[in-house]
């Protein structure tokens, strides 16, 4: 039988531990005090812009131009300049004169997004040397010399199929999309240039069978109408390859394509790390005699934990991150190199939302498959890999995690200084 | 309301007794040393006896007390409500101990007959603590070593209120059950 006093005793004996232990000495904390206070702090992100878009003197040119490349006018060059274009098949850009076009060539499919790039000007060698399978996705060196009348129009195309849960974020629009229907900023991606503001917009629509974000950078924060007029112009050349029946060539890749398409999966993400404000990155060392596989991986305090992972077992990311505009794969900035050991692991400041991107080139096709892991969502893909990149970025754009690695040779991480070494096991 | 007044910032630090937390935290934020400092005075023995019991021993108490006010340094300036300073600190905290905690072995008791009463009848807490399941123990030690309220632990788990009353309910009958 209960005493009458017995329910608070667990309140009492938890109260009479907290007196019963001991603590450091005033000098000791004043010691731990000094020791975090000499650490630097990170820069406060920039202020977001809030520039409106205007609508007036945008020209509105309609060319309908997509009927006639849906019936075999070719997209599909990886770096077509001033108006030509290779005979394919695809969903991109058709270059207007003047401008260049840097594009996967060919449609998105469920394991992979279709990326097109339309500028006025030239692109930066960095930004196409690799081509644009090896480019980050995000024409940075461009853009960060854009002159005030530079355009840069990025477009990402992602099967329906493959995302049928972001539907409510992407309204059915038809083709030619128009300027006007952009949004004044990008969501879930960053200034890129805080420095000297670039005009950055955003345009969602479901065309089709897919998903297509659109992201306008103008060379300067508050383009003149005939900037946008010239933005318009090559909008209306912008082709969505459809998948009806009658077009199996759209819908299935062929050849070397195919293989190229399905061999790669690579996702930007908006993610929620908790109310903690941070996320813990890990990085492990491939050891072969131990069958320990090269990973990169981030986690936060919420959820089952893991934001996304990369290793050489496959792919894996949280279903419940929203899809974001790409960031940069680049150690610029961040402070690392080769991890020696079994893993490192750091814990790291980075604001309630982080942009995650993980990049996995498979051995052989692999393809993003919707499980659960204790209940909470996830894509994973389950096959071998060659090479994985990840990197994590404020929402503000600020690096603060980068690494890669090669299967069964190495790994690398990268991090910055807001990031404190875990040495707690 | 923070005091926005430049004289304020002349104020010696000496002067904390008249400083209540929100002040330092402001201080703090705004790159006060000192102003930290006293922060982690009033507030960093809490903090490790909680790592106390939830790491055992006290190398990992002082370890994840260090790493928790590096944090909290780094992350100051981005804490909106100087008010809301202490439940901040606690989440801080608790992520670090999670992490801590994670790959250890801890050995936990879960044979309550290994916890015995000592001599003067005043039984091991810390034991029966650690027999607890550890969402039970966790939502015991924020609520009473911590001192936070049930919805800042829930927020601080990313829990519905009603699971933290009925987990700190459940703990609470365990931990009797384990020391009776």
């Amino acid at each position: 039988m209960r005493r009458p006093e017995e329910p608070r005793r667990a309140e009492d004996l938890l109260a009479r531990l907290h007196h019963g232990l001991s603590a450091p000495s005033e000098h000791d904390l004043r010691a731990m005090a000094r020791a975090a206070t000499s650490r630097s702090r990170p820069l406060p992100p920039p202020v977001p812009s809030r520039g409106g878009l205007s609508a007036r003197g945008i020209g509105v040119v309609g060319l309908a131009l997509a009927a006639a490349v849906a019936l075999g006018v070719g997209l599909g060059t990886l770096l077509a300049p001033t108006g030509t274009a290779a005979v394919a098949v695809g969903t991109g850009f058709l270059p207007q004169p003047g401008w260049t076009v840097l594009q996967t060539g060919e449609d998105a499919t469920a394991e992979r997004q279709a990326l097109s790039v339309a500028t006025n000007v030239r692109l930066h060698p960095e930004d196409h040397a690799r081509g644009i399978r090896g480019s980050s996705g995000l024409p940075y060196s461009t853009l960060l010399e854009l002159p005030e009348r530079g355009v840069v129009i990025v477009g990402l195309f992602t099967r329906r199929e493959s995302e049928p849960w972001n539907d409510e974020f992407f309204p059915e629009r038809e083709l030619p999309l128009r300027v006007r229907d952009a949004l004044s900023s990008i969501s879930y991606s960053y200034q890129v240039r805080p420095e000297r503001p670039l005009g950055q917009y955003e345009l969602r629509a479901t065309v089709g069978d897919h998903h297509v974000v659109l992201h306008f950078y103008f060379g300067s924060a508050r383009p003149a109408p005939q900037i946008f007029a010239a933005a318009q112009r090559q909008l209306d050349r912008l082709v969505v390859a459809s998948l009806s029946a009658d077009e199996p060539n759209a819908r299935r890749p062929t050849g070397a394509a195919r293989a190229l398409v399905s061999t790669t999966i690579d996702r930007t993400m908006l993610c929620d790390v908790g109310n903690l404000n941070q996320f813990e990155v890990q990085a492990s060392a491939p050891i072969p005699s131990l069958k320990s596989a090269a990973s990169v991986m981030a986690s936060a305090h919420r959820g089952y934990g893991l934001l996304g992972r990369v290793s050489e077992w496959g792919v894996s990311l949280d279903a419940t991150c929203a899809p974001a505009a790409a960031i940069p794969l680049t150690s610029r900035g961040l402070a690392g190199g080769a991890v020696r050991f079994s893993d490192e692991r750091y814990d790291c400041l980075a604001g309630r939302k982080v942009l995650v991107r993980l990049r996995g080139r498979f051995r052989s096709p692999a393809r993003l498959k919707r499980e659960r892991v204790f209940g909470y969502p996830y894509l994973s893909a389950t096959a071998d890999v060659r090479e994985g990149q990840f990197a994590v970025r404020t929402q503000s754009g600020k690096p603060v995690v980068y690494g890669d690695f090669i299967a069964s040779k190495r790994t690398r991480l990268f991090v910055a200084n807001t990031c404190v070494r875990d040495h707690i096991r | 309301m923070p005091n926005l007044d430049p004289s304020a910032e002349r104020t010696p630090i000496s002067a904390r007794a008249e400083l209540g937390e929100p002040e330092l935290v402001r201080r703090a934020q705004l790159g006060s040393s000192a102003a930290f400092e006293q922060l982690v005075l009033a507030r960093g023995p809490q903090v490790y006896r909680y790592f106390a019991v939830r790491l055992v021993d006290e190398a990992s108490a002082r370890d994840a007390l260090q790493e928790t006010l590096i944090a909290a340094w780094q992350g100051l300036p981005r804490l909106r409500d100087g008010s809301r300073f202490w439940p901040w600190l606690c989440g801080i905290a608790a992520h670090k101990a999670t992490d801590a905690a994670r790959g250890r072995s801890h050995a936990p008791l879960h044979d309550a007959q290994a916890v015995e009463p000592d001599e003067d009848g005043i039984l091991d807490v810390r034991a029966a603590l650690a027999a607890l399941p550890e969402h039970f123990r966790e939502v015991l030690l924020l609520r009473h070593l911590l001192g936070l309220s049930e919805a800042e632990v829930a927020g601080l788990l990313d829990v519905r209120l009603g699971t933290v009353k009925s987990r700190a309910n459940r703990a609470r009958k365990a931990l009797e059950e384990l020391l009776r």
